[in-house]
């Protein structure tokens, strides 16, 4: 008889353990949401805050408000975005991969913010004013005071001076960590807010390069913590001066951050909770932002009209990617692409209204000459190429490859752009031409490498390139014969790039970088595409928020910002 | 016996050794990591620091020499992306892998006894045809496609259960049951296969001369001597759902030790690629063994 009800029990408990598990799940607690609150373009601190209806259970108590202010708003609900990388999911900036940009962006300052159209904002800046001496040798930042660390440290020039030197230091894998070491001589600590730097070489541009501009290299770190509790606590226990503060990550899964009461940029944030969940998968991506379990992801090209159709907002950062396909080893003497006709008539061979309509939505700029893009200091408009099949027969006819001839095109998967379904469409109107281009699938590692060692042959390749604001060094990658993925060898074009590097002063800087995309134009270098845009879709919640011209940024920072 | 599990030991250490050589060559044979880590504007001085920093122009003996010397003292090396102790990576990973294939184990077992049963006690009927059916299914659909279908499903349709990510007992039911009915095809047939042959046995025919009960015939007498290969099987098994569930794992954004592998190949991360591999052999390894050695002790038949 106990042995029947003791099983009855075990029945009835593992049952209702089982419906309580399978039960329809909690919706995830999103931010209530602000009727059409636009982040403002000036992104200005909020003087009086919109009345938010009914606080999330994450919200603090409110203090009880003066007689006569206004309640001082608290950070609510959660925020969370399904990305498809967190990097390497570190939160160490001088070992973070690009990828991390989206989360450091909330943990730390940078020593130089932008606006949204990218250029440098003092007002924003933990540097409130900065000089570079006549020479261009030596750069003086003067920092704003009363900035604190997550911790309460207070920011000074030795943590400016100590960051930099981190990220110039040997354990540093940060991606333009080699630049720092290159450039900078020596770091002097002139008072507790002026930082002195010197450069090895007149240098025009570390203010760009210790800015959120481009990557994580302006990321302000605390010395005193990093040296008490030493760089493995740090990597795992990260504080900065931003908004949000590290809380837990779990390694493949997520990261978990929390807003600070106040922040002296933005002020107030808006969420309580951000974070930013590891989704590999696309369609699982989609699945969790139709089922609540993520508010932002990034999106595809080709899920971009279902997206919208399913009722979610669609914010597509424009001119985020810079596209382009190219001639590999145009240098070779038995290669077609050496002749300059040959790379004419395949430029002329494309239809770059028909991509700009169906391949990339039409989105992004037409104008410019790859590598370049309108971010970039100096960029000339250049004109597309028309499209004209029957003058590019002709070309090929004129080099002597009027029976055309056969070539390897690589295709891969890069964000940016569908980059096999761009490829596809490309052969098929090198085929109209008669050429006989052999789409040759791989894995962007794979192809990297033989690009580097030079053993293509006779092959095209492609690559979104993340706009901003200063190309000198994506240009001579690509377009110098000493560049590491460079297809172009030619000593007027080595010329133009080094009179570039070499500008003493930012109009000589400008006038040489425009030649260089003149001069790559006259000779067919590259078969460019136009700009391209980072998409992401938003749950209502959610809605629009402002992209910043800052490569590998989602826009975090305008959406924490009242 | 002892001689036997002796034999086996050493025999398992060969096997790790030799793998460790095969998977150092192929891991550095697929390319370098420093084209994934540096923007397209490093140059190349930029690829050299950073390839002599992560240790990796060095010739490859001395690699190797220096991977296998601290693997034997329990260091798996430093991850080439990730920056950290592999194994740290390895304890964050592996747990959720355990949980996920356990789980999966469930379902595949709670599939495979009334399948199985009825294929065997209903045997050339059109409902053991479904069963196989059913089964196979499991087996021939890919595992992606069982996913993302029943994640559109129950979660974005109906929204019973939650699409992705680890958390409660929900978020365990639609990788568990996609993992799960992978395995069923092969455990249920050979439940049934194994069921028949007892049913056909001497002892099973004693027992229906006694007259007792069909319902215990088939429960408590065929199945338990039945079960016996379809444990083994589901023991090896349990061992592979833990070390390479890549797909449901990244179908589902399951922080395991599948995915692990596999964004360690598409970045390059030598040191996890090795690591990860030679994990997943040492388990499959111990595995057979002590489902070996449970074999010997549960069928007194069976002897080394």
């Amino acid at each position: 008889m106990r042995r029947v009800v003791g099983l009855l029990l075990a029945a009835l408990l593992v049952v209702s353990t089982l419906l309580a598990a399978c039960s329809k799940p909690q919706p995830t607690p999103t931010p209530m949401p602000t009727p059409t609150q636009a982040v403002a373009a000036t992104a200005a601190p909020a003087t009086t805050p919109t009345p938010t209806p009914l606080p999330s259970p994450t919200r603090a108590p409110s203090p009880t408000p003066m007689p006569t202010a206004t309640p001082v708003p608290a950070p609510t609900g959660t925020l969370k975005i399904g990305s498809s990388s967190l990097g390497n999911e570190t939160l160490d900036p001088t070992l973070a991969a690009v990828q991390a940009k989206i989360f450091m962006s909330l943990v730390y300052d940078n020593l130089l913010e932008i606006t949204p159209d990218g250029k440098l904002d003092l007002q924003k800046s933990i540097a409130t004013k900065w000089e570079r001496s006549a020479d261009a040798r030596t750069y003086t930042f003067y920092l704003r005071q009363g900035i604190k660390f997550q911790n309460g440290d207070p920011l000074t020039a030795e943590d400016v001076k100590f960051s930099i030197e981190r990220f110039a230091g040997p354990k540093s894998v940060s991606p333009y960590a080699g630049t720092i070491r290159q450039v900078v001589d020596t770091i002097e600590v002139v008072d507790p807010y002026t930082v002195k730097v010197r450069t090895k070489i007149p240098y025009l541009w570390l203010q760009y390069d210790l800015s959120f501009a481009l990557g994580n290299e302006g990321c302000i770190m605390p010395k005193k913590y990093i040296q008490e509790k030493g760089e493995d606590y740090f990597a795992r226990n990260p504080i900065g001066s931003g908004p949000y503060k590290f809380v837990k990550q779990q390694s493949g899964a997520y990261i978990q951050l929390e807003a600070m009461d106040n922040h002296w940029r933005i002020g107030v944030p808006k969420y309580k909770t951000v974070m930013f969940q590891l989704i590999p998968e696309e369609a699982t991506r989609v699945a969790m932002l139709k089922t609540g379990e993520t508010d932002i992801i990034e999106a595809t090209w080709d899920r971009v009209d279902e997206l919208s159709k399913a009722g979610f907002i669609l914010n597509p950062k424009d001119g985020a990617f810079v596209v382009g396909v190219w001639f590999n080893e145009t240098w070779r003497t038995d290669s077609p692409f050496n002749n300059a006709k040959v790379r004419e008539a395949m430029n002329l061979a494309i239809n770059r209204a028909e991509l700009h309509q169906y391949i990339f939505k039409d989105m992004g700029k037409m104008e410019g000459y790859y590598p370049m893009g309108s971010w970039s200091l100096g960029w000339l408009p250049v004109a597309s190429y028309p499209y004209d099949p029957a003058k590019a027969k002709a070309l090929l006819a004129e080099a002597g490859y009027g029976a055309g001839f056969a070539f390897d095109q690589y295709t891969y998967e890069q964000p940016g752009a569908p980059g096999k379904d761009l490829n596809q469409a490309i052969a098929g109107y090198w085929q109209a031409i008669g050429l006989k281009p052999r789409l040759i699938p791989t894995e962007y590692g794979s192809y990297r490498q033989a690009l580097v060692a030079k053993t293509l042959g006779v092959a095209t390749g492609w690559a979104p390139i993340g706009n901003r604001p200063l190309s000198h060094s994506t240009v001579r990658s690509f377009l110098h014969s000493k560049g590491t993925l460079s297809y172009v060898n030619d000593p007027a074009m080595d010329a133009l790039i080094q009179a570039a590097e070499s500008a003493l002063d930012e109009a000589a800087y400008v006038d040489a970088m425009k030649k260089v995309q003149d001069y790559a134009r006259q000779n067919h270098y590259g078969i460019p595409m136009q700009e391209s845009s980072a998409l992401y879709a938003a749950n209502k919640n959610v809605g629009k928020w402002q992209h910043i011209s800052a490569i590998y940024d989602w826009g975090a920072r305008s959406l924490v910002t009242r | 016996m002892q001689k036997y599990v002796l034999t086996r030991i050493a025999q398992a250490l060969i096997a790790l050794v030799v793998l460790s050589v095969l998977v150092f060559i192929l891991a550095r044979a697929t390319g370098d990591p420093t084209g994934l880590m540096l923007p397209p504007e490093a140059t190349h001085e930029d690829i050299q620091a950073l390839r002599s920093h992560l240790g990796i122009d060095r010739p490859y003996p001395v690699q190797y020499w220096l991977f296998i010397s601290h693997a034997a003292r329990g260091d798996l090396g430093t991850s080439v992306r990730a920056r950290v102790p592999v194994i740290d990576l390895l304890k964050e990973r592996i747990p959720n892998s355990v949980k996920l294939a356990g789980l999966s184990m469930v379902v595949a077992i709670g599939f495979t006894f009334p399948l199985g049963i009825i294929g065997a006690v209903r045997k050339g009927t059109a409902i053991d045809g479904l069963a196989t059916v059913i089964a196979v299914l499991g087996q021939a659909l890919p595992s992606f496609w069982v996913g993302l279908m029943l994640m559109e499903v129950f979660a974005v349709r109906l929204h019973w259960l939650p699409a992705s990510e680890m958390g409660g007992l929900s978020h365990y039911v639609l990788p568990a049951f996609t993992l799960g009915w992978f395995v069923v095809a092969g455990m249920m047939r050979l439940l049934r296969s194994s069921m028949l042959d007892v049913l056909d046995s001497e002892f099973i025919k004693m027992a229906r001369a006694k007259g007792l009960p069909n319902w215990v015939i088939i429960w408590k007498h065929a199945l338990r001597n039945a079960l016996l290969p379809v444990v083994t099987f589901g023991a090896i098994y349990l061992a592979t759902l833990i070390t390479a569930a890549v797909v449901v794992e990244v179908v589902f954004a399951w922080p395991g030790i599948g995915r692990l592998a596999y964004e360690a190949i598409v970045y390059r991360d030598f040191p996890v690629i090795q690591a990860v591999v030679l994990t997943a052999a040492v388990v499959v390894l111990v595995v057979n063994l002590i489902v070996d050695m449970l074999y010997a002790y549960l069928d007194p038949r069976i002897r080394y």
